[in-house]
């Protein structure tokens, strides 16, 4: 369904790349996830992916055909949701929806159950300028999937939402991918990446470090690791240990002799540890 | 055709939103006071040079314009003063002959104006020729056809026009680019089926009616039915694609409105110069007949002064052919950087 072979970005007046040779494969009805911290090329590859940046070096096909030999009516196929919200904020969040849905040829969702399903039925008449942060974002939710696509993009779609809302959103997420929508969904929360994606990549500094389903990623680099919380200079700290590592067991003595412990908890590793453990970077 | 209505609808309501409709229509009004109170209906020009050339068998006329130090205004023959006189707009001219004599004009001075030739051409017949030829001798060359004689006021309409046609151009078009720009929503554009030329027509199309109201607003209250409006609506909307197309096309290049203050300004003064020539006829520069502003103004003119001898006169079809070229350029500049900026 989507192939990326060899890709590479880089900014006009950047010295390094942003992206660089990334490579992997999407197959129908897969929700892919693309996970790593802010900064990492995670957008900057999904705008390549959606058309609005030029493959400047690499293969970017759909259906084996080269993103750049796509027409028009490509974008009759593909459905993106931004990590910021972009609308129109001086239309209602119903006419945002209905003159995005008169810009495709093909059959569309209702406007309506659309908002509906996404919790903004009592608000469909406000301006949007009117929406909070995370109303914003559902209705670019919304908007993304108005033209019932066959591919899926999403940015970040939980950022902003409460629990429930965001809990309604990954079940329409996942009823997408049953109809078979392929989905590639960048994010740097390793829940939901953990809880909706077939597989995942790790992106760091415009690289993939590893790819793979989420339970393979845990049994090849979840090791055993330790979650603790102590006390510092009358402050409050977090750190993981992965203790088959010899500096970790190092560090994990350090802090058990020179501070005051709150709690330890051991477990597998989340998709967030080996993150880490693999690019020494957390999650932010 | 139904993105492209579903864009056009969206512009409409955005342009709505934003108050557009709203003060063009508090503008046009203000203009019609404007036109009607404020300007007085009679201010005379000070107009181009005055040339003379001396057809007499005595030549006396010519010696005494050498002597009092205008060599430089006496031209050689009567060919050399009316090629002087038409290319250069404003200035008039006086040839002398041995019976009566001729005077030069544009077309467009006033009554005033003319009296003072005839009495000055007078004023050389009885000092150099003895003799008191009659008004009737004196013939009158109008270089343009002879223009209905209208009052100051109403002749700045048509600069008011064109000035207020290049605002809602450079003004309100890029103003709703900015916003879409700001906002993100342009990139959501992007992503869907619709095209450049789609977003580009309805920006247009937009700017277009924005000029019309305007333009009737202004005409029918300060001009009333002593016009012609199919002629009026051609020129407006003609002149309004043109420069809606520049103003979309320099919006390309800015993200928001404060960047985008000094190339208004810039732009807005090339486009102001021709304006100039309202009130210096003289007032010429190589190049000035294709600053769009200036077919335009001058356009309109002739159409307020009913100067237009066929359908349209050729200051129309230099819009047309502006038109022909800017529509593609800023199709091009739209596909290769909506959004990417």
């Amino acid at each position: 369904m989507i192939e990326v072979e060899g890709l590479f970005h880089k900014y006009k007046g950047n010295d390094s790349y942003s992206v660089k040779d990334v490579n992997f494969k999407i197959e129908k009805g897969e929700i892919y996830g693309f996970l790593g911290p802010s900064g990492a090329g995670k957008s900057t590859v999904q705008k390549i992916l959606c058309g609005l940046l030029d493959v400047q070096q690499g293969i970017v096909k759909f259906d084996g055909k080269s993103i750049k030999s796509q027409r028009k009516d490509f974008y009759e196929k593909i459905g993106v949701s931004f990590e910021f919200p972009n609308l129109y904020e001086k239309l209602t969040g119903y006419e945002n929806l209905n003159f995005f849905r008169g810009l495709f040829k093909k059959e569309t969702e209702d406007p309506k159950m659309l908002l509906e399903r996404v919790g903004l039925a009592d608000s469909m008449n406000k301006k949007v300028r009117e929406y909070s942060k995370g109303m914003k974002q559902r209705l670019v939710f919304a908007r993304s999937i108005i033209n019932k696509p066959d591919i899926l993009f999403l940015d970040e779609p939980l950022s902003g939402l409460d629990p429930t809302t965001a809990k309604q959103i990954k079940k329409i997420i996942s009823e997408r991918k049953k109809e078979g929508t392929t989905i590639f969904l960048t994010t740097h929360n390793m829940f939901v990446a953990d809880e909706l994606c077939d597989r995942v990549a790790f992106i760091n500094e415009g690289a993939i470090v590893a790819s793979d389903t989420p339970k393979k990623l845990k049994l090849k680099f979840g090791n055993s690791s330790i979650k603790i919380e102590y006390k510092k200079d009358g402050r409050k700290f977090e750190a993981i240990f992965f203790i088959d590592v010899d500096d970790e067991k190092e560090r994990f003595k350090k802090i058990i002799d020179k501070s005051e412990i709150i709690t330890i908890h051991s477990g597998e590793a989340s998709l967030e540890e080996i993150f880490i453990k693999l690019t020494g970077r957390e999650l932010i | 055709m139904k993105r492209l209505m579903n864009t056009v609808k969206l512009d409409f309501i955005l342009a709505n939103r934003n108050f557009f409709f709203l003060i063009m229509i508090g503008v046009a009004f203000g203009y019609v006071l404007t036109v009607n109170f404020l300007i007085p209906e009679n201010l005379e020009f000070q107009g181009g040079g005055k040339y003379f050339t001396d057809e007499s068998s005595q030549k006396k006329p010519s010696l005494y314009i050498k002597l009092s130090g205008n060599a430089n205004m006496l031209l050689e023959s009567e060919e050399e003063l009316l090629n002087t006189v038409d290319s250069e707009k404003g200035s008039m001219g006086i040839i002398f002959r041995d019976e009566g004599g001729e005077i030069i004009i544009q077309g467009y001075e006033s009554q005033k104006t003319i009296n003072n030739l005839k009495a000055a051409l007078f004023a050389y017949q009885n000092m150099f020729m003895n003799n008191s030829a009659a008004n009737k001798d004196i013939q009158i060359e109008y270089l343009s056809e002879i223009s209905d004689k209208i009052s100051f006021n109403r002749k700045i309409i048509p600069m008011m026009m064109a000035t207020d046609i290049l605002l809602i151009a450079l003004m309100f078009i890029p103003v709703m680019v900015f916003q879409e720009k700001k906002e993100g929503s342009i990139t959501a554009y992007r992503v869907t089926s619709a095209t450049p030329f789609q977003y580009m027509l309805s920006k247009i199309l937009v700017g277009m009616v924005l000029s019309i109201i305007f333009s009737f607003i202004f005409i029918i209250f300060t001009m009333g039915s002593d016009v012609d409006y199919l002629k009026i609506t051609f020129y407006t909307l003609v002149s309004s694609i043109i420069l809606s197309c520049i103003g979309l096309i320099i919006a390309q290049y800015f993200s928001s409105i404060s960047e985008f203050m000094v190339p208004f300004f810039a732009v807005s003064m090339v486009f102001f110069l021709p304006v100039l020539k309202i009130f210096s006829p003289s007032f010429h520069f190589t190049g000035m007949e294709f600053i769009p502003s200036f077919p335009i103004m001058i356009g309109m003119d002739d159409i307020i002064t009913n100067r237009v001898t066929g359908f349209f006169n050729d200051k129309f079809w230099i819009l047309i052919i502006e038109m022909i070229f800017i529509l593609p350029i800023t199709h091009l500049t739209l596909k290769k950087f909506l959004v990417k900026k």
